[in-house]
């Protein structure tokens, strides 16, 4: 049905597209130009001379000193480090968050009602309402007490509990038709089998997309590493940027953009690998 | 779906799955808030830490102080800049981007890739492209007005950039989930409301917006809490709640009074208000969000 509408729309337009000249492509690519300039000029700088950046009017053409520059953001920042600590971070929660989610949603859609489920379940609200910011100090004192303070397991354990994915997995599993569960149960698949051989390549794009928001939550995620990291051993990324910048002189524009640019390839690759799927599992959850 | 949907017969099993997310719900979310509510009524003393209580002191003290009604303002212009101008260019786009055009999809990625961004490399670079003496958007602002415009020194100035920025940053994330509503809609109305003699516009406003409410409603929360919360490197990054006080949002005075000046109450106080918001905003979710729920 699905198929058809589209088949037919498309040809529609198709009818559309031959008859006059389309204004659409002229909107946007004035729009991409306007948003994507700033990064463009981020191109631009990272290819100057510190001498060059300083110039006023600022130049427009790039110069030959990319290489040098990526070279000196990822020894003067300590990248190496920067960018594993990132990584750790981000993989740690995003991954810890599905798992946790996943787990969560099954329990409450595949066991019928049992003893607490309304108690989960409220638990789970609350904790939707609760972003890091409003619970901040109490969270920096916990682990103060735990003394995890400028450790890996402060910067993910306080992310692990996920309401967003949790709720997100619920609706989609419930809409996975019950026939699946009964031929499972019937073959002798225990729950773990079906979750993990059925539920969870049925829902890929739904999980794909939740991989894509979490991921890039969490590397950009910025006030609590700056609250709980202080040595530069457990420094992140977000943070290596800021130290990039000086604040009494003139700052290397060149080198802090080559870092910022270093700094966008994990995210953008994960975004443009994963889109797609993004965009599905949104439809999935807005309804018809 | 059938209610009646199958089970698995297990008694153990689902509390066992469902301990890791309340485990850690409890420990590193409900508790810390909790904490913080606790917190809101106490002084405690920057160095020793002790602690006394003084009751709502401290919301009486934050509602009569002109820093944190100025804090309250901002951010209230600040979302409804971020909320109006910005979602209202992500769906003129969204519009755009969701024709069946050749080379769609290359257009697509290339307008929401700024998603990927965070906001303190955003911040960086708005810090570049709009610096007062070297910055490309600054000289050509000066052509067109005459006038150049520095947010080291200028309120205005600041509060401008800043707004676009956050704007501009937000853009690839709203342009993601108004695709998808687009994506959602089905083909037959709007080729029905053509076929009526409805214009483009009549179509959008009658047909295409009215279907979008669900997904416009969700982005408008997010980005109520993107402009409360997300925008804090931005901050941090470029003005530091400068010149002046001029773009102290709410939560950069929370880290200023909490983790700058140790006035632990008063942070605390401010946590609470804001938890309230959230949680005004989160049932309006729930609320509205429930009828995405389809048991057939």
């Amino acid at each position: 049905m699905q198929k058809a509408l589209s088949k037919g729309s498309s040809k529609r337009s198709q009818k559309i597209r031959q008859s006059k000249f389309n204004w659409t492509y002229v909107w946007l690519a004035i729009f991409l130009i306007l948003l994507a300039m700033p990064l463009f000029y981020a191109f631009i700088v990272s290819t100057l001379s510190f001498k060059s950046t300083a110039s006023s009017p600022p130049k427009l053409l790039p110069e030959g000193e990319f290489l040098t520059n990526m070279a000196t953001a990822w020894t003067h920042s300590h990248m190496k480090v920067l960018l594993k600590n990132s990584m750790i971070m981000t993989m740690g929660i995003t991954i810890g968050k599905i798992v946790f989610s996943l787990f969560g949603a099954f329990a409450l859609t595949h066991f019928g009602k049992f003893r607490g489920a309304g108690f989960f379940a409220i638990i789970i609200i609350i904790s939707r309402m609760l972003p890091v910011h409003v619970r901040i100090i109490p969270t920096y004192e916990l682990m103060n007490t735990f003394g995890w303070v400028d450790t890996y397991a402060a910067l993910i354990f306080p992310f692990l509990a996920s309401a967003t994915g949790l709720l997100l997995l619920q609706q989609v599993f419930l809409s996975v038709p019950s026939e699946y569960c009964d031929s499972a149960r019937i073959d002798g698949v225990g729950p773990m089998g079906y979750l993990f051989y059925i539920l969870v390549p049925m829902t890929k794009a739904t999980l794909s997309g939740l991989f894509l928001i979490e991921f890039v939550w969490a590397w950009n995620e910025y006030l609590w590493p700056l609250i709980i990291t202080d040595s530069s051993r457990m420094r992140v990324l977000q943070i290596g940027i800021k130290m990039l910048i000086p604040a009494d002189a003139q700052p290397p524009w060149n080198v802090i953009m080559s870092a910022v640019i270093i700094g966008l390839i994990p995210p953008l690759l994960i975004v443009i690998a994963f889109h797609d799927s993004l965009t599905k599992s949104v439809a999935f959850q807005s309804g018809k | 779906m059938c209610m009646e949907r199958s089970r698995f017969p297990n008694k153990v099993l689902p509390y066992l799955l469902l301990i890791p997310a309340a485990v850690s719900s409890i420990i590193f979310i409900i508790i810390p808030a909790a904490q913080s509510l606790y917190q809101s009524f106490f002084f405690s003393h920057p160095f020793t830490g002790q602690m006394r209580y003084v009751g709502l002191k401290h919301y009486q003290s934050l509602f009569s102080d002109p820093e944190y009604l100025n804090s309250v303002r901002i951010t209230f212009v600040f979302s409804a800049f971020v909320v109006i101008v910005g979602m209202g260019l992500s769906l003129l786009l969204s519009v755009l981007l969701s024709k069946r055009i050749r080379g769609v999809s290359y257009f697509q990625l290339g307008l929401l890739w700024p998603y990927a961004l965070s906001p303190a490399m955003a911040a960086t670079l708005w810090a570049l492209l709009t610096h007062p003496s070297i910055g490309p958007i600054s000289h050509f602002l000066e052509f067109l007005i005459g006038k150049r415009m520095n947010w080291i020194t200028d309120a205005f100035s600041a509060q401008f950039m800043l707004i676009i920025a956050s704007i501009w940053k937000n853009m690839g994330y709203n342009i993601v989930f108004f695709l998808a509503g687009l994506a959602n809609i089905p083909r037959d109305f709007s080729e029905a409301a053509r076929i009526d003699g409805a214009g483009p516009l009549r179509e959008f406003f009658t047909i295409t917006f009215p279907l979008l409410s669900p997904v416009t409603f969700f982005l408008v929360v997010t980005n109520i809490l993107y402009a409360l919360f997300d925008i804090f490197p931005m901050v941090d990054l470029l003005t530091r709640g400068g010149p002046g006080r001029s773009t102290d949002l709410l939560i950069y005075k929370l880290y200023r009074d909490g983790f700058l000046n140790f006035n632990i109450g008063i942070a605390s106080a401010q946590s609470v208000i804001l938890f309230v918001v959230v949680s005004i905003l989160t049932l309006l979710i729930f609320k509205f969000g429930s009828s995405r729920i389809h048991y057939q």
